[in-house]
């Protein structure tokens, strides 16, 4: 047999819940409130619901104080019952539950009307489930991981939280995971349970002020330096990024036409070599991409060789010439360049690109260029070469061209006029179901020409567009080009190229989105014959490329970054034109201003910390809930204990008036008059003449009745106890100074 | 794991909050991060300020039933103590340690922890673990305490049936000297004499000795009562590895209550350490237990080591479990099963 000499304790009985835990059970049902109040287009007026919504809450409590855990489930049925009936019988609320479910789903309305009834029904089921789980089971971490969620994904969905849900939900999280921990002590075997209760009491109200202090330090960080702290997420987050892509070797992401809803970190990783026979003298875009259809969010790649083909069936005909097409149209433009007539021959530039991974990456295409084989074996391994013409050497006319490339000039022109045709309806497709705000924003500028469009675009992302490269992240629920349009308003080249695309195609201008690298003429440094320019992932941009005639796919440049840095020049376009409508038309902005969500200052580029006062308002704010929140306490704590006296035993009573006495004397003085009966109430009415020598007497002679009857007293001689206690109280408080009297009442809650 | 869990989700509440822009999640990650330095430090401060103390440092308990172990904790922080979690060991002399379950308890107070102890002697119980935590119980933070305790285990209250013993007549040893023994306060005083070495002094007649100047002492009447003495032989032990001491106690506990309900004082005689004969008077079972006592503190000592001595006494006990009845083997016990062995 095993030995055993210590013997397991019994099981841990579960105190009663004290009247302080109900009260700050409202935590979680007024975070819940403020948290669908904070939700777009939710009519809430918390003004006046925050009381009734106490109310459920307040039913419970008193069930369950009064009858116990029978009490508190004839409340709830009680209460289930009364939800379901207005639930099931009202239409009105009816519509409202319907009408708030849609706004959590984010149904794209702007406006879902009053629905405090509905938001009171669902408070009141969330007392419910409150109750139950933290009361009755004790089981609070369910509750935890769902106001975390809440709040951690709130912000995903566009829901902007307001400090009050984080605070209600915050005191409630961790409140309740103290009293958790603080209520799991095993009573049994513990000689002094009163004492224990009382220190218990204490250290959940110690833990309420680190919560409480702990919130209020952190505002005041957080409104005295905010841009510091978001600061110090982006840089981690940009040490992480890119010592995963220095640790990976590669920064491609193979999602090309994904716009991205998160912030961009180079992390400066050489992924191109490219060398010329010239130096250049103008930026060389580099394309590796292009983007045609949009949907949600995300440009598909352009589906060339299915217009190839429609050009084939529709217009040109030319059976088994038709393979000639895809190559034509590739070189077309730069092949028209060079059988100009000219005065001058104008010579080709030569470009020798070797990409870090030749497998891996696309094949990135110069404008105005043709692919030229060297067929050198070593050359053909490492990259891949192109002979293209600058944009200022770009100059085509179909009538002006050389004599022995007149036959090629008009199978050209034909391929140019066939693909014209056929690429007009994919290139200036939009789906304007999902961008309602910039189709309403196109339809209320309206412009003739491409030079205004390109104005008003310009206009529109210089004026009233942040250029960042960590704008944060987007909602996921958002189409990220009215996110960055309308909302965030900051961004960087993915989310200026794509709204410049899709602004160009509700114009009716064709237009592609384009990625790839921009290499600027002074990346390139002569080395030998050659001028060589080593290309980083920093060099990588975005861009719209619209289609022009006789120059076919153009590049135009619409982020700060890129033409702020060198002078930029819009081949095809009248610039003179573009000039004029940059100065002279007064475009129609405002809906870009009507639905900024976020402050001027928050928006500013985050070049470090800043220094902020706080704002009065946000203090006093602060403070209102907190004196309030305190004052409901106080108040319901007192009328709970002065009702609890109403049901004591006079054992209980007399516990009660030794911490009072305690209090108004001291402990050590209130112990040295333990004496009997009469010479204690003897002491008593002398120090205190306010309290009667007969009330005390009595009162102490029906304490020490019950001590020695060993049982309870007959209810009418525990009302002649009652009555005498409450006598004897209320002539010690009389007796108090001012303060003390406070104190005793208020705080100490005593009297 | 809780603290893992927590500090991933502050990482996480300051990163979506710096993405988002959203001061709301800002304030939370930095509350969240201030209130765990905050707990760490709190469960610092009570480890400053908790102490954890045995009520007393020797008490006496029987082997039958459920006795209590009382620990006393103590805190004098300012900051209202949280839950602290506590494991206590017993370990008697040469045998296995035996540690309690944990027990959980919040505040000061003294704790009455129920025990069962299974073998008699003396046992060492010890404060094996303290530990103290925060508020919400992610810093547990022990603290070392060398506070040890000492617990005597009683036989269980038992007695032998020695009636059938009283029946053959052998009661009342013979001899005049022990008839004539000091006595107690109650009797008749017989005579007074000089005081000789090794008298007690509670016997001196202060009042004689003030009047001539010479200590005298009081001499009573011999009571009249039955009285035995019985030889505790620890000579006689059937090996030296696996003496069975714990039904030894039991056996002459059993037979010292059994003659005292007979009202038959005992005189126990054994042979101390040096060989040197010593007896003490059992007239009660409060001197009983200070006899096991006295035994107990001899535990150390190898019993087979002792000199046996061939002294003829109305009973005699062995570790060997055998009671003899002057050189007759009276019963003989078995380790195992002494208990009803007892009984009959």
């Amino acid at each position: 047999m095993r030995e055993r000499v210590w013997l397991r304790m019994e099981r841990e009985r579960r105190e009663n819940v004290a009247g302080m835990e109900w009260i700050f059970m409202l935590t979680m049902v007024y975070g819940t409130m403020f948290f669908l109040n904070s939700i777009e287009g939710l009519d809430i007026s918390w003004e006046w619901i925050w009381i009734p919504a106490a109310i459920p809450m307040g039913m419970l409590w008193m069930g369950e104080r009064r009858w116990g855990k029978w009490g508190m489930g004839a409340v709830s049925t009680l209460l289930l019952l009364l939800v379901l009936g207005l639930g099931i019988g009202s239409t009105e609320l009816r519509n409202q539950l319907q009408r708030i479910w849609e706004s959590l789903r984010g149904s794209g309305m702007e406006s879902y009307g009053n629905v405090n009834g509905g938001v009171l029904l669902l408070l009141t089921l969330e007392t419910l489930l409150l109750g139950w789980l933290e009361v009755v089971f004790r089981i609070h971490m369910p509750l935890y991981i769902l106001t975390t969620g809440l709040m951690l994904a709130s912000p995903m969905f566009g829901i902007e939280l307001r400090e009050e849900t984080v605070f209600f939900f915050f005191v409630f999280q961790v409140l309740f995971w103290g009293i958790q921990v603080l209520g799991s002590v095993p009573w049994c075997g513990m000689r002094e349970n009163h004492h224990r209760l009382r220190g218990s009491g204490k250290a959940k109200i110690a833990l309420l002020c680190c919560i409480l202090g702990c919130f209020l330090a952190s505002q005041m960080l957080v409104l005295l330096n905010p841009q510091g702290f978001y600061q110090a997420a982006y840089e981690a987050e940009g040490y992480l990024q890119r010592t995963m892509k220095q640790v990976r070797g590669s920064v491609r992401t193979d999602q090309e036409g994904i716009i991205s809803r998160g912030n961009l970190y180079p992390a400066d990783m050489r992924q191109l070599t490219v060398s010329s026979d010239r130096r250049p003298t103008e930026r060389i875009y580099l394309k590796g991409f292009s983007g045609g259809d949009y949907v949600n969010g995300e440009w598909l790649a352009a589906d060339d060789e299915a217009i190839f083909h429609r050009m084939e069936e529709n217009t040109l005909h030319w059976d088994r010439w038709s393979s000639l097409i895809p190559g034509m149209y590739r070189s077309m433009f730069f092949i028209m360049n060079v059988n100009m007539r000219r005065d001058e021959q104008l010579l080709s530039r030569g470009l020798w690109i070797e990409p870090e991974n030749l497998a891996n990456e696309p094949e990135y295409v110069p404008y105005f260029s043709m692919q030229y084989y060297w067929n050198v074996q070593d050359v053909e391994e490492n990259g891949y070469s192109y002979r293209y013409f600058q944009q200022d050497e770009m100059n085509v006319d179909w009538e002006n061209i050389r004599m022995d490339f007149v036959t090629g000039r008009d199978w050209y022109y034909e391929t140019e006029e066939a693909y014209r045709e056929e690429m007009m309806e994919p290139y200036t497709r939009v789906p304007r179901q999902e961008l309602p705000r910039l189709t309403a924003l196109c339809d209320a500028n309206p412009a003739h020409s491409v030079e205004e469009v390109t104005a008003l675009i310009l206009s529109l992302l210089r004026e009233n567009v942040q250029y960042t490269r960590t704008p944060g992240l987007f909602p996921v629920n958002e189409d990220p080009v009215e996110y960055f349009l309308f909302e965030s308003q900051e961004g960087y080249c993915q989310h200026y190229a794509s709204a410049a695309v899709l602004m160009y195609r509700l114009y009716g201008i064709p237009a592609r989105y384009a990625t790839g690298y921009v290499v600027s003429p002074d990346a390139f440094s002569a080395r030998g014959e050659e001028y060589v320019a080593e290309v980083t992932d920093v060099s990588a941009h975005a861009w719209p490329e619209i289609y022009l005639e006789n120059y076919g796919w153009v590049p135009v440049e619409v982020t700060p970054s890129s033409y702020e840095a060198a002078e930029t020049a819009y081949l095809g376009l009248d610039m003179e034109a573009l000039q004029d409508s940059l100065e002279s038309v007064q475009w129609d902005l405002s809906a870009l201003t009507q639905q900024t969500v976020e402050e001027p200052e928050e928006r500013e580029e985050l070049n470090g910390p800043r220094l902020s006062l706080p704002e009065n308002e946000e203090i006093w704010r602060i403070v209102t809930y907190l004196v309030l929140f305190i004052l409901a306490y106080g108040v319901l704590e007192r009328g709970c204990r002065t009702w609890a006296v109403g049901s004591m035993s006079a054992r209980a009573l007399y516990d009660r008036w030794q911490q009072a006495l305690d209090f108004a004397v001291g402990e050590e003085r209130a112990a040295s008059w333990e004496e009997s009966p009469p010479k204690a109430a003897k002491i008593i009415s002398e120090t205190f003449p306010t309290i009667q020598n007969e009330w005390i007497y009595g009162f102490f002679e029906w304490v020490e009745r019950e001590a020695f009857r060993g049982k309870p007293l007959e209810e009418p001689e525990e009302d002649q106890a009652r009555m005498l206690y409450r006598r004897c109280i209320c002539g010690l408080e009389e007796s108090l100074p001012w303060w003390k009297r406070f104190v005793f009442r208020y705080i100490k809650m005593l009297g | 794991m809780r603290k893992g869990i927590w500090i991933l989700l502050i990482f996480l509440t300051w990163y979506l909050a710096g993405m988002y822009h959203g001061r709301a999640l800002m304030v939370l990650a930095i509350a969240e991060c201030l209130l765990f330095v905050v707990m760490w430090g709190q469960s610092r401060y009570f480890r400053r300020h908790f102490r954890v103390e045995f009520a007393q440092e020797r008490w006496v308990v029987r082997r039958e039933g459920k006795a209590v172990c009382t620990i006393r904790t103590q805190y004098d922080g300012k900051l209202p103590l949280g839950r602290y979690r506590l494991r206590l060991s017993a370990e008697y002399e040469g045998k296995r340690r035996m540690k309690a379950p944990y027990i959980y308890g919040s505040g000061e107070g003294e704790l009455a922890i129920p025990m069962t102890p299974s073998h008699l002697g003396w046992m060492e119980v010890r404060v094996w673990r303290t530990e103290v935590f925060d508020y919400l119980a992610l810093f547990p933070v022990r603290i070392s305490y060398r506070e040890r305790a000492y617990v005597a285990v009683l036989p269980p209250r038992r007695q032998m049936h020695v009636q059938k013993i009283l029946d053959t007549g052998m009661y009342a040893g013979e001899g005049e000297e022990r008839r004539l023994i000091l006595g107690s306060g109650g009797e008749e005083i017989r005579q007074l004499r000089e005081y000789a070495a090794g008298d007690p002094y509670r016997l001196i007649h202060w009042n004689q000795t003030a009047r001539t100047d010479v200590l005298w002492v009081k001499e009573y009447e011999p009571e009249s009562e039955r009285s035995v003495v019985i030889y505790l032989d620890f000579f006689r032990s059937p090996s030296k590895q696996d003496i069975p001491l714990d039904a030894f106690w039991e056996i002459l506990w059993a037979f010292l209550e059994g003659m005292l309900a007979a009202e038959i004082f005992i005189q126990v005689r054994w042979t101390s350490q040096g060989g040197y004969p010593a007896e003490q008077r059992i007239v009660d079972l409060e001197s009983c237990e200070q006899l096991l006592l006295q035994f107990y503190c001899l535990e150390k000592i190898d019993w087979t080591a002792r000199v046996r001595t061939e002294e003829e006494t109305d009973f005699r006990l062995g570790l060997d479990l055998i009671l003899y009845r002057g050189s007759e083997p009276l019963v003989q016990f078995t380790k195992e099963g002494y208990e009803e062995e007892l009984e009959r």
